[in-house]
């Protein structure tokens, strides 16, 4: 079981990142409190990774033939990733370290065991979580911003409004950060014969799983939240809720087909979405590249390392 | 509680708008002192009064910005209100300062400029109060923001309108060069009201056209 630790450290670094994802706008513009967005963060990551977390468990479980020991050196490997690319100032992406990682593995244990049928699966999802997440976006955001002037505000009222579905939509983010992330977190250990002989052990390691994310938002969610969230702050706080809605959506969809996706790339594809249907005709070429570069490189990256500490470990 | 801080601050800028009403009402009533009995102690108390209604619209005005540091209201909201009063404040804090201006450099108005001085000290204060009613709107109405705006244009220009004539009637009296230029001033300082009641309803109208698509 001891070899659940490097999932555990990998959830604690998810964690930490992508809260800001689902709280940071709130929290860096002082609309929702620091405590209480890690607060609801934390709570709602574990029921949704206990709730929701189950088709993703089963996806990257079922992509490649593990042993508990080369699970433990995917987890590992997938995290040293993540932090040696957001070190090198690299587009990164959790879920894209860690199915790199378990195919790298997957071909160094057995290149005939592993399922190309679900990796295309999952390759398709990443595509689709930011183009799902710009067309989400540039639907809701004149379409709720008719609905929002039907009701005809105050100044006052307004933003007692955007504050309070902020929160709701931020809490729903974080739900569906659970139940999507937590495959990344644990899935690797499905099959693995970890937790073997307990009943349910898919929503046991959903819970370890989304322990693990609540614990590095816990620990390290303030700073990212501030630093990611101010980004997101100079959008405005309507636009601001549609990016933290389509972001929430798009990935929650995705835990119901039951891929990991990433919540940076949906949150980038829902800006792109608003630009577009505020008028912007043009998309910036190094934003394309960046979320590609996510596609192809991180995996490859994580990939590579994987297959080699496998071969000199 | 849920949203305490919110409402207290829509709470609270109705009561700095009462606060800036009864300086523009002293303002006006002060004038009218002044007119009809002179520099008197009955004007003194008139400028001592504009003092403390301008006093408490600044106590009122700093607390709702306490309010708003303290995190209510979203950002952009917060960064308007914030402008907005600052724009307010600068209506309150003329009409106290050139009633204390008339006073404290015992300016004599000559008794032929008297009317004329009239129209534009209601036509200022006309301004000041159209300009609270404006505001008030933003908090019940924000569609309404533009036509009550407009009527603090019109009174903008019917002060500078009797501004001109008043200027141009100071130039052509017997009076010496440095009586004339004093004179010019506090009419100007008079008519500054309503330039600022203006200057304060075109960032409202901004903040209203912002929240109506």
């Amino acid at each position: 079981m001891y070899e659940l630790a490097g999932g555990i450290v990998l959830g604690g670094a998810l964690g930490a990142n992508d809260a800001a994802n689902v709280f940071g706008t709130a929290v860096a513009s002082h609309m929702v409190r620091l405590r209480r967005a890690v607060a609801i963060t934390a709570v709602l990551v574990v029921a949704g990774a206990v709730l929701g977390g189950a088709p993703g468990i089963r996806t990257l479980g079922g992509m490649t033939d593990q042993t508990a020991w080369s699970a433990m050196v995917v987890s590992v490997v997938a995290g040293l990733t993540v932090l040696g690319m957001t070190a090198l100032r690299l587009p990164v992406s959790t879920s894209q370290a860690v199915v790199g990682a378990i195919l790298g593995m997957g071909l160094y244990i057995d290149p005939a065991g592993v399922r190309w049928a679900a990796l295309g699966k999952v390759v398709a999802c990443w595509v689709g979580t930011p183009v799902g997440a710009a067309v989400f976006a540039a639907t809701a955001y004149p379409t709720l911003g008719w609905a929002l002037d039907r009701l005809r505000l105050n100044i006052v009222w307004r933003s007692i409004v955007l504050r309070s579905s902020l929160l709701a939509a931020g809490a729903y983010g974080a739900y569906a950060l659970g139940a999507n992330n937590v495959a990344n977190v644990t899935g690797v250990f499905y099959g693995t014969g970890v937790l073997d002989g307990l009943h349910g052990r898919q929503y046991l390691l959903a819970l370890v799983g989304g322990l693990a994310i609540a614990g590095g938002v816990v620990a390290f969610g303030k700073a990212v939240m501030f630093t990611v969230g101010r980004d997101l702050v100079k959008l405005g706080a309507f636009a601001a809720l549609v990016a933290v809605l389509a972001e929430a959506v798009t990935v929650h969809v995705y835990s119901f087909v039951g891929v990991p996706v990433s919540t940076s790339q949906a949150v980038v594809g829902a800006v792109l979405g608003i630009g577009l249907s505020r008028g912007a005709r043009t998309v910036h070429a190094r934003v394309l590249l960046r979320i590609v570069a996510g596609w192809l490189a991180t995996p490859a990256v994580a990939g590579a390392i994987c297959y080699a500490a496998a071969a000199v470990l | 509680m849920f949203f305490r801080k919110e409402r207290q601050i829509e709470r609270d800028i109705g009561r700095y708008l009462g606060h800036m009403e009864q300086c523009l009402a002293t303002f006006e009533a002060g004038f009218a002192a002044y007119l009809e009995e002179g520099l008197t102690p009955a004007f003194d108390r008139f400028v001592k009064t504009a003092h403390v209604h301008e006093h408490a619209a600044d106590e009122k005005r700093r607390e709702i910005e306490e309010t708003m540091y303290a995190k209510a209201l979203i950002p952009e909201s917060r960064g308007d209100i914030m402008e907005l009063l600052e724009a307010l404040d600068l209506v309150a804090n003329q009409a106290e300062g050139v009633l204390d201006q008339v006073w404290t450099e015992q300016v004599r108005i000559p008794p032929e400029l008297h009317a004329d001085l009239k129209v534009l000290v209601a036509a200022n204060a006309e301004a000041g109060r159209a300009l609270a009613g404006a505001v008030r709107e933003l908090f019940r109405n924000v569609r309404a923001v533009p036509e009550a705006a407009a009527g603090v244009y019109t009174k903008e220009r019917e002060g500078d309108h009797v501004e001109r004539i008043l200027v141009k009637a100071v130039f052509r009296s017997p009076a010496d060069t440095g009586t004339k230029l004093h004179l010019r001033d506090v009419i100007s300082e008079i008519g500054a009201v309503s330039d600022f009641a203006e200057n304060a309803a075109d960032r409202l109208r901004i903040i209203a056209v912002k929240r109506v698509s």
